[in-house]
C-alpha cells in the first residue's frame, strides 16, 4: 500500500505538485501565515548563525570579520582534545547525563501514572500544580534553596539535626565531592519532573476509556490496566521524549552546573558547556570554544539519529522521522 | 464569526512578527547588552561649569564592576551628567562578572565608551583595533593624563599609542583586623606570632568574647579564597597569589614556596578546630562581611579601609560599635608581611574605538579624576548627600538619610568611585587617623623580596593561564579538605605534576623566568 502510494506521488508532474501546493496554501492561508514567524525564528536564530561554526576551523580573533580569518583546519580540535580539562569535562558530561537519564527520565512517567490514579479531581489538580511549579524557578533560586537547607552554618538541615539532639558539625554537602553529582541529579529531577509529567498526563488523557472498561470486564486489575493499557498507549510519547533527551545528552545543564559549581567539586561536575564558557567568554578563545560546541552538536545529532533508528527497528510507528 | 477569527489570526501573527523584529533590532539607546543593570544619569542642562553648555548633552556609556546595588537612576549619575554636559549610561555589573560582560560586548562590537581593561585582554583589543588611540588628546583631559604621568609611557600596552590610562594609585594592602573590645573582654593582648594568634582565635570561638553567655561566635571571617589567610602566609614569608623567585632562580607560582605546606598545615588546624567560618567553602562574600558586621566573627583579613573606615559605624549592628586593631604576625622563621600591591602597569581605563563623541568621553574621564569629581563618586552629591566640615583635613558628614550607607550607596555614593580615580583620591583623603595608621602598616608590611611583577603578556599565560589557575584553585581547596596532614604532600605532588605537565606550567616557568632575567 505504502509502496504504491509512493509510486503515485513520484510520478505526478512537478507542475501539478506546485499547483496543488498553491491550492493548499490558498485554502489554508491562515495556517501558513501563522507558520511564518516560527519559520523566521528558526531561519534567523538557528540556521543563519550556523555560518559562525566556521570559526572552529579558522584562526579567528576578536574584531575580525569571519571571512577574513585564515583557515587552520582541525588545529582547534587537536588543541581541544589534548587538554585534560576538556577530557575531564567530557567524561563528567557523559556521567552526569547518564545519571540524569537513568534517574530523571523514568521519574515523570512514574509520577504521571501515580497522578492519573488519583480519584479526586481537586487533589489531582493540586498535585499537578505542585509538581510543575519548580520548573518555573530559576537555577539561581534553586541553588539558594539548597544553600538554605544544606549550609553547615545556618542551614535547615543543621536545625533539624539539632532537634534530634545532634550538636556536632554538619558536613558541607554543597562542597562535598561525593555528594556533588547526587545533588546535581536530585535537583534536576525535582525541578524538571513536573514538565515531563504534564506531557505524559496529556498523552494519558487521550487514551480511550473504553479500553479500561473492557479490560476491567476481562478481570484486569489496576496494575494490569496500567501496564497493558496506560504504558502501552503512551509508548510512542515515551520514545519521542527519549529521543529528544538523548539528543541533549551532551548538554548536561549549563545553568545548573554553573550555579552549583565551586572549587571543591568542580572536578566532579565541570561539563563541556561550563568549560566552553570559560574558554570562550572568559579567555576569548573563540576557535577552540566553537570547536567544542560543534563537537557537542555532532555527538548529539548522532545520538538522535541512532536512537531514532533503534526506535523504528523496535516499533515502526515510533521515532520522529 | 469567520471574520473575527481571521482578524484574530492576523493580529496574533503581526504581534509575533513585531516581537521578533524588536528582538532582532539594535536598540541604539542602550548598547549595553541584556545583562547587568544599566543606569542612567542625565544632564539637566543647568550646569554653568562647562563651556559646552550650549551643546546638546552627549551620551556616554560606561561599564563598571562592583558589588553594591545602586538604583537604576540615582543622584550621583544625574550630577555627573550635569557637571560634564552628558547623559551617562552606566552598566554596573557584579565584579565577578565584569570580565565576562566585557568580553561579550567586545565580541558583539558593543563595547561601551569608557571601561577598565588590562593584561592580555587589553592587548587583544588593541590588536583588533577596538581601543581608541588617545595620542594627541592629552590636552582635552589634563587631569586624567597628568594623574597617570610617566606610567602611561611605561606600560607595554601603550607601546604604539595611548590606549590604556592607569590610575597610578598604590592600591590597598591587607590588614588583619581584630576586635580589640573582644580582646579586652577576654583579658588578652593583640597577638604577635602564630601561637598567640591561635590562642586569640580559640578564645574568640570558645570563651564567649562578647559576654552574652551563648556559644555564637567564631574567630576568622573566611571564604574559599586565600586572602583570609594573607597574614598567615606572610608569617611564612609567602606572598599569596604572587609569582616568586625560587632558590634556583626559576620564577614560579607562590605555591612552590618551600614553606607553603607548613602554612597550609597551620590554616588547616584553624579550620579543623572550628575557629574559622564553618561555611567557608560556599559562603557568598557579602554574607562573609555580614558575620563581622553582626558581631558573629571577631577578625577579618581585609584592607582596614573597610572595617575601620568605610563600614564604620553604620554597617555594624551591635548596640555598642566594635573597635578594631591591626595585628602583625611573625612566623617560625622570623618572617611577616602581606601580599604586595603595585601601581598598575598593565591595567587602566580605555576608550572604545567605536565611540561617537570622544570629547564628551574625555570630559567625563577628566572630571572623575578631579578632587571634586572623585568626591562626587565617593561621597555623593555635595550639599544633598554630604557636606564638608573641614575639607582641608578630610572631615565631612553625611546628611539626613544618607548617614545610612545603604541609602547613600543606593543613590550612587561610593559605587563608582573607582571610575578614572586620581592617585590621591577622596578615599585616601578622608581616612580617619586609625585607618591611616593601618594603611601605612599594611604598605610597610608588603613582601616584595623575591616577588616578580610581570606586566607583559606571556604567550603561555594566554594559551593556558586559566587551566593553570584552575588547578591551583582546586589544589588549594583539596589541601584544606584533606583527611589528615599526612596526605598533604601526596595531594600537593599530584596537583603540581598536573600543573606542570597538563596545564603547561613548566612552559610558563621557562617563559616568565626568561622575562624576569631580562627585566630585573
Amino acid at each position: 500500500m505504502d509502496k504504491s502510494t509512493n509510486q503515485v506521488i513520484t510520478t505526478v508532474p512537478r507542475s501539478t505538485v506546485w499547483s496543488r501546493l498553491i491550492a493548499y496554501m490558498k485554502r489554508d492561508w491562515m495556517l501558513y501565515v501563522m507558520f511564518l514567524p516560527g519559520l523566521a525564528y528558526f531561519v534567523i536564530f538557528k540556521y543563519l548563525p550556523m555560518y559562525g561554526v566556521t570559526i572552529a576551523f579558522k584562526d579567528y580573533k576578536i574584531g575580525m570579520e569571519i571571512l577574513e580569518a585564515p583557515w587552520v583546519g582541525f588545529k582547534h580540535f587537536a588543541d581541544l582534545f589534548g587538554r585534560t580539562a576538556f577530557q575531564r569535562a567530557f567524561w563528567n558530561n557523559i556521567i552526569i547525563s547518564i545519571l540524569k537519564l537513568v534517574v530523571g527520565f523514568p521519574f515523570p512517567i512514574i509520577l504521571s501514572l501515580m497522578i492519573n490514579e488519583i480519584r479526586s479531581s481537586k487533589a489531582k489538580k493540586f498535585v499537578q500544580t505542585s509538581v510543575i511549579l519548580p520548573n518555573f524557578v530559576s537555577w539561581v533560586v534553586v541553588y539558594g534553596l539548597f544553600y538554605a537547607i544544606l549550609s553547615p552554618n545556618a542551614g535547615v538541615l543543621k536545625d533539624i539535626l539539632g532537634l534530634f539532639g545532634y550538636s556536632g558539625s554538619v558536613p558541607n554537602l554543597l562542597a562535598s565531592q561525593s555528594a556533588a553529582r547526587p545533588i546535581i541529579v536530585l535537583s534536576h529531577v525535582w525541578k524538571g519532573a513536573g514538565m515531563g509529567t504534564i506531557v505524559y498526563l496529556a498523552a494519558i488523557t487521550g487514551i480511550d476509556q473504553g479500553l479500561y472498561e473492557a479490560a476491567a470486564i476481562d478481570g484486569a486489575g489496576r496494575w494490569r490496566q496500567m501496564w497493558h493499557i496506560t504504558l502501552s498507549s503512551i509508548r510512542s510519547t515515551i520514545v519521542v521524549l527519549l529521543i529528544f533527551r538523548l539528543g541533549e545528552m551532551m548538554y548536561a545543564g549549563f545553568d545548573q552546573v554553573f550555579v552549583f559549581s565551586n572549587d571543591a567539586i568542580i572536578s566532579k561536575i565541570d561539563i563541556i558547556d561550563t568549560y566552553v564558557y570559560r574558554l570562550g567568554l572568559q579567555d576569548r578563545k573563540y576557535g577552540i570554544s566553537t570547536a567544542a560546541g560543534l563537537f557537542q552538536s555532532l555527538i548529539g545529532l548522532c545520538l538522535v539519529l541512532f536512537t531514532n533508528w533503534i526506535a523504528k527497528k523496535v516499533d515502526p510507528d515510533s521515532g520522529i522521522m | 464569526m469567520k471574520n473575527g477569527k481571521k482578524t484574530l489570526c492576523l493580529f496574533l501573527v503581526l504581534a509575533m512578527a513585531a516581537t521578533m523584529m524588536s528582538a532582532c533590532g539594535d536598540d541604539s539607546s542602550n548598547s549595553s547588552g541584556s545583562s547587568g543593570s544599566t543606569q542612567t544619569g542625565s544632564s539637566g542642562g543647568t550646569s554653568a561649569s562647562t563651556s559646552e553648555d550650549e551643546e546638546e548633552p552627549a551620551t556616554v556609556s560606561i561599564l563598571l564592576g562592583g558589588d553594591n546595588t545602586p538604583n537604576a537612576e540615582n543622584l550621583v549619575l544625574d550630577e555627573l551628567g550635569k557637571q560634564t554636559n552628558t547623559i551617562i549610561e552606566m552598566t554596573y555589573v557584579a565584579g565577578a562578572d565584569l570580565a565576562t560582560k566585557r568580553s561579550t560586548m567586545a565580541a558583539s562590537d558593543t563595547l561601551p565608551d569608557l571601561f577598565d581593561v588590562g593584561g592580555t585582554e587589553a592587548q587583544e583589543y588593541i590588536d583588533a583595533g577596538l581601543l581608541y588611540d588617545l595620542t594627541g588628546l592629552e590636552d582635552k583631559a589634563p587631569n586624567w593624563f597628568n594623574n597617570a604621568g610617566d606610567l602611561i609611557s611605561q606600560m607595554p600596552l601603550n607601546a604604539n599609542g595611548i590606549y590604556v590610562v592607569p590610575t597610578g594609585a598604590q592600591g590597598w594592602a591587607d590588614n588583619l583586623n581584630i576586635r580589640t573590645d573582644w580582646l579586652e573582654n577576654l583579658g588578652m593582648d593583640m597577638p604577635t606570632n602564630l601561637d598567640e594568634l591561635y590562642d586569640v582565635f580559640y578564645a574568640f570561638t570558645y570563651n564567649d568574647p562578647d559576654g552574652n553567655g551563648q556559644d555564637d561566635t567564631f574567630a576568622l571571617c573566611a571564604n574559599s579564597d586565600r586572602r583570609p589567610y594573607s597574614l598567615i602566609f606572610g608569617a611564612y614569608g609567602i606572598a599569596y597569589d604572587s609569582d616568586i623567585v625560587l632558590e634556583d632562580g626559576t620564577v614560579s607560582k607562590w605555591v612552590k614556596h618551600p614553606h607553603f605546606l607548613e602554612a597550609v598545615t597551620y590554616i588547616r588546624k584553624l579550620i579543623n578546630d572550628g575557629l574559622v567560618e564553618p561555611d567557608w567553602l560556599t559562603i557568598p562574600q557579602m554574607d562573609m562581611f555580614g558575620k563581622l558586621w553582626n558581631g558573629v566573627a571577631g577578625a577579618m583579613v581585609w584592607e582596614c579601609v573597610g572595617p575601620t573606615n568605610n563600614w564604620y559605624p553604620s554597617r555594624y549592628t551591635e548596640e555598642v560599635t566594635p573597635t578594631f586593631g591591626f595585628a602583625t604576625i611573625e612566623g617560625p622563621y622570623g618572617d611577616s608581611g602581606v601580599k604586595p600591591s603595585f601601581p598598575s602597569l598593565n591595567y587602566g581605563f580605555a576608550v572604545a574605538a567605536r565611540t561617537e563623541n570622544i570629547d564628551a568621553v574625555l570630559r567625563v574621564a577628566d572630571y572623575c579624576c578631579t578632587d571634586e569629581g572623585n568626591a562626587l563618586l565617593y561621597l555623593g552629591v555635595e550639599g544633598v548627600m554630604f557636606e564638608w566640615t573641614d575639607k582641608e583635613n578630610g572631615q565631612y558628614q553625611y546628611l539626613g538619610e544618607y548617614t545610612d550607607s545603604a541609602v547613600q550607596r543606593a543613590e550612587g555614593g561610593f559605587c563608582y568611585h573607582h571610575l578614572c580615580r586620581p592617585a590621591i583620591n577622596c578615599e585616601v583623603q578622608i581616612l580617619n587617623a586609625q585607618t591611616q595608621e593601618g594603611v601605612q602598616l599594611a604598605w610597610d608590611s608588603m613582601i616584595t623580596d623575591g616577588v616578580v611583577y610581570c606586566y607583559d603578556s606571556l604567550q603561555s599565560s594566554i594559551d593556558y593561564g586559566s587551566d593553570m589557575d584552575q588547578i591551583i584553585d582546586e589544589m588549594w581547596v583539596a589541601l584544606l579538605q584533606a583527611g589528615s596532614d599526612d596526605e598533604l604532600q601526596g595531594i600537593y605532588d599530584d596537583y603540581m605534576n598536573r600543573w606542570e605537565t597538563e596545564a603547561h606550567g613548566s612552559e610558563w616557568e621557562e617563559e616568565i623566568t626568561e622575562w624576569y632575567n631580562n627585566h630585573k
